[in-house]
């Protein structure tokens, strides 16, 4: 399992591996008592690709200072509560790093207990998935509460829920699937919509690499393969473009780039943008870095940018679409967390950064302070440190911005007291429209999602990555992707047991039944479903006749060794996708359909 | 949508670049740090990306403790001066000199406080630069691991591990008064397998010392040093010895022990790393010569 011996004949397909795994940011909830540094020492040990000296170091140190009698200590590789104890050196936040042959890990670790909120909002704010530790002895407690409320404010879409120190309650299912429960009934109120589970045993290994052979009950992956598979592309927000405007390059007078990081969405040359908060508008005449000019460019890459015209745009501008513009505003709510030891008060002027650019800022009102433990409002009229509370802002210059839920970069700020300079508070901004529109209980109108028809033989695998669809948009899809929970799938066989069942194996019979499924995914498309319709539509004429009543996105599933002379199927000519399995993973191709679809969005 | 995705080390590439904007954005006087190690390498790659096709925003400085591997030196005057052009600016404590500072008379610890920590704040107030670019790694050693992006360091170029700034999303606070400065960052969450496999993947050239060769050595306590030039003093009947040897990191070169080693391409050294059996710094003395010693010299402002 450990890839670390690497000898010199493979060390090309290393490299090449390692250059392509892609980047996961990785927070960790839990105390030492939880198990936590003993799980990350563990998941090091086993599965990591680091450096050999840090195993002879842990054989040494195990030796000296280990818990285990001599034996390797795995919590010693990262404890760095041990570190604070006996050193005497402080830790808020700590990043550590590994990598396995498909992801890259960066972890952030906040062990604080006095600090405890501060800290863990700060590792919180960058992470993609969070680690949930939990002791199986003692369940669900407040602390797992705050963690996940916390990971949940920040925007964290996934979790994986460790419950921790299995063999100290013989490995019972039971036990298993009471704390689930219990944290599943709490989970429902957050919006960490991808929740997975797993039962282990850190200090053993069981669950964390290898699958436990004393808990057969269990199938639903080890945490190692979670922490590879979860599927978290998707979570990037591609349909609106932001460029933030961070420093302008003029190193002659012929060439002007804006430079940046795309905070959403992607670019290409020719593409019409308005620059804010100017108005003024132009097209991307370039896209260029150091590697030469691109064809086109997304998040979160750092380019330059050129415009077709001669307007004028400095750092704290913003190049948005013409025809995908952010909010500006200058009053607007958000949850702020304060992280000042003194406390704040209303009216008083703060510096605020937004994205690359600072001005001045009050908060003028304190709608509630959210009390973590209880998740219960309190009224308050000062802020104090630690405090999460959502308050109304007025700034001095309206921001390009949209909701932290839509967009990390573009909705996120940070207050900065003047005088001291100190970063006193954090904030997320709120979609006040959209929490209208929730509340009011309307569905979003007018949103139209196309409709996607996966044609193809039967036991071409139709279903399985309609389903695999389905369960990535309605469970893990984050907040900002309207589409969530409004994913319904429309299976051949199901249609056939329901509305067609009068209609035969016949042409005619195939035909009415397809011609059927094509005006209720209409139907539901109306209703602001994403459709996906799982049926073999075998005919190009019928299909021509389904393109007629609903317009869909033809996706052809391909497999070979599935043709039957007494079910013909004629291959799509044109499909606007084709998923072939010959050729793909299961996995694989679930992850390409559900990126063509967002793509699509 | 498959090609819609940036591999991990693009994704470090693109936040070191954003990194350095915002310190050239941001600051009035920035200068970048470089030690023309790896780290430096791959630092000043990802600055000329940052900056492309202008010039770079600041200069660079180099810290001289006159014990550098004189192949350093000829790297950094060949590489950075000749080829590049850069405007690079080198300090070197002239107080220590003048009083013959050395390593092997003052010890380690001494040493590198008056000629490289001294002189480090020497040229920051000489020169006034309010942001120093270094690149270090939060990978390298547990007190980096804690450090902030944008490091905050007080009139007296300290720095307080307990009142740090928070640091959220890519929202660094980089205000500082008159007389206080910021170092930065920009290779935090790289680690060393990282760095090597960027400078593999863009072909970045590095000091010929990180590949094998054979060089003279002598065994001091556990560590081979490379007799570098003749102010190494010998023990009666010392006498080097040639050996394939490459070092993982460089600094002084009386204070850096090499390795022995046959990996003379970058695939081999990252094949080595992948196997070997000694940390990155554990060959640099100056680590462990007191108790948690680096946490104290970065208090004190080493970098």
């Amino acid at each position: 399992m450990r890839p670390s011996l690497v000898t010199k004949g493979d060390i090309h397909t290393f490299l090449k591996e390692y250059d392509s795994a892609g980047l996961v940011r990785l927070l960790t909830c839990g105390s030492v008592d939880d198990g936590k540094s003993t799980l990350i020492g563990r998941l090091f040990l086993d599965a990591a690709v680091l450096p050999g000296d840090t195993l002879a170091a842990l054989e040494e140190d195990s030796k000296h200072h280990g818990t285990q009698n001599g034996a390797l200590d795995p919590a010693l590789l990262t404890d760095g509560l041990k570190a604070e104890r006996e050193q005497g050196i402080t830790i808020d936040v700590a990043y550590r790093f590994f990598s396995t042959r498909e992801r890259s890990f960066i972890i952030a670790d906040a062990p604080g207990h006095e600090q405890y909120t501060r800290n863990m909002v700060t590792a919180a704010s960058t992470a993609d998935m969070a680690i949930i530790l939990l002791d199986a002895r003692h369940g669900v407690r407040e602390q797992s509460k705050r963690h996940a409320f916390i990971a949940s404010l920040l925007g964290i879409k996934h979790a994986i829920v460790v419950i921790n120190k299995m063999d100290l309650v013989e490995f019972s299912e039971d036990v298993y699937r009471k704390i689930k429960a219990d944290f599943l009934a709490f989970a429902g109120r957050l919006e960490i919509t991808d929740l997975h589970f797993v039962p282990l045993s850190a200090l053993l290994g069981d669950n964390v690499v290898e699958q436990s052979a004393e808990m057969p009950w269990y199938s639903g992956g080890t945490l190692l393969h979670l922490l590879n598979t979860v599927h978290i592309a998707s979570d990037r927000n591609m349909i609106d473009f932001r460029f933030p405007v961070q420093y302008v390059n003029r190193p002659n007078p012929s060439y002007r780039g804006y430079c940046g990081t795309i905070a959403s969405g992607s670019v290409r040359p020719g593409d019409a943008v308005v620059v804010l908060p100017s108005h003024q508008v132009t097209r991307i005449s370039a896209v260029d870095t150091f590697d030469g000019e691109l064809d086109r460019a997304f998040t979160p890459m750092s380019v330059a940018l050129r415009l077709e015209d001669n307007v004028d745009v400095s750092r704290g501008d913003m190049i948005v679409p013409v025809n995908n513009v952010p909010e500006q505003r200058t009053d607007f709510d958000a949850m702020i967390v304060s992280m000042h030891a003194g406390s704040m008060n209303l009216g008083q002027e703060y510096l605020i950064k937004h994205t690359t650019k600072t001005t001045t800022a009050r908060i003028q009102g304190i709608r509630y302070v959210m009390d973590i433990n209880t998740l219960s409002r309190q009224d308050r009229s000062e802020l104090r440190c630690n405090d999460i509370a959502r308050c109304a802002l007025s700034v001095a210059e309206p921001l390009a911005s949209d909701s932290y839920a839509r967009n990390r970069t573009t909705g996120s700020f940070i207050l900065i007291d003047p005088h001291t300079n100190h970063t006193v508070a954090v904030g997320m901004i709120l979609d006040r429209k959209a929490e209208e529109v929730l509340e009011s209980g309307e569905s979003s109108s007018g949103v139209h999602f196309p409709i996607l028809w996966l044609t193809g033989n039967t036991g071409a695998g139709k279903s399985t990555l309609a389903e695999a669809a389905e369960r990535h948009f309605n469970r893990s899809s984050p907040a900002w992707n309207a589409a969530a929970r409004r994913v319904i799938v429309l299976d051949g066989d199901e249609m056939r047991e329901t509305v067609s069942t009068e209609d035969d194996l016949s042409p005619e019979g195939r035909r009415k039944h397809n011609i059927r499924v094509a005006r209720l995914a209409k139907l539901m498309q109306s209703k602001g479903f994403l459709v996906i319709v799982s049926v073999i539509a075998p005919y190009d004429t019928v299909r021509k006749e389904i393109s007629e009543i609903c317009d869909p996105l033809w996706v052809y599933v391909k497999r070979s060794g599935r043709e039957a002379h007494d079910r013909p199927y004629e291959v799509p000519q044109n499909p606007d996708y084709i998923i072939d399995h010959d050729k793909l993973d299961p996995n694989t191709a679930a992850h390409a359909l559900i990126d063509f679809i967002v793509s699509r969005l | 949508m498959a090609g819609y995705t940036l591999t991990h080390l693009r994704q470090l590439e693109a936040e070191s670049i954003f990194i350095f904007r915002e310190v050239a954005a941001e600051f009035a006087k920035p200068v970048m740090l470089y030690s023309i190690g790896k780290d430096s390498s791959v630092l000043l790659h990802l600055a000329r990306k940052a900056f492309h096709p202008g010039k770079l925003p600041f200069p660079l400085m180099h810290i001289d403790t006159t014990y550098k591997f004189r192949e350093m030196i000829a790297f950094r005057d060949r590489y950075v001066r000749d080829e590049l052009g850069l405007d690079l600016i080198v300090h070197t404590n002239q107080e220590g000199v003048a009083k013959g500072i050395n390593p092997f008379d003052h010890g380690s610890a001494r040493y590198t406080d008056i000629m490289k920590t001294d002189a480090l704040k020497q040229a920051l107030a000489k020169h006034e630069f309010d942001a120093a670019i270094g690149g270090a790694r939060r990978d390298e050693e547990k007190s980096r691991a804690k450090e902030r992006v944008f490091s905050f360091r007080n009139n007296k170029q300290k720095w307080d591990p307990k009142s740090q700034r928070p640091e959220l999303w890519s929202l660094f606070n980089a205000r500082v008064n008159k007389g206080e400065s910021m170092r930065v960052f920009p290779l935090s969450n790289w680690t060393e397998i990282d760095v090597w496999a960027y400078i593999e993947l863009e072909k970045i050239p590095v000091v010929p010392l990180y590949f094998a060769k054979k060089r003279p050595v002598v065994r001091r306590g556990g560590t081979l040093i490379m007799v570098d030039d003749h102010r190494l003093p010998l023990e009666p009947r010392e006498v080097p010895a040639q050996k394939m040897v490459r070092f993982r990191t460089l600094g002084c070169y009386p204070l850096t022990g090499a390795v022995e080693s046959s990996a003379t391409t970058v695939p081999e050294i990252i094949s080595e790393l992948l196997s070997s059996d000694s940390s990155e710094r554990k060959d640099r003395l100056i680590d462990s010569d007191q108790p948690a010693s680096m946490e104290e010299k970065k208090k004190a402002g080493y970098f």
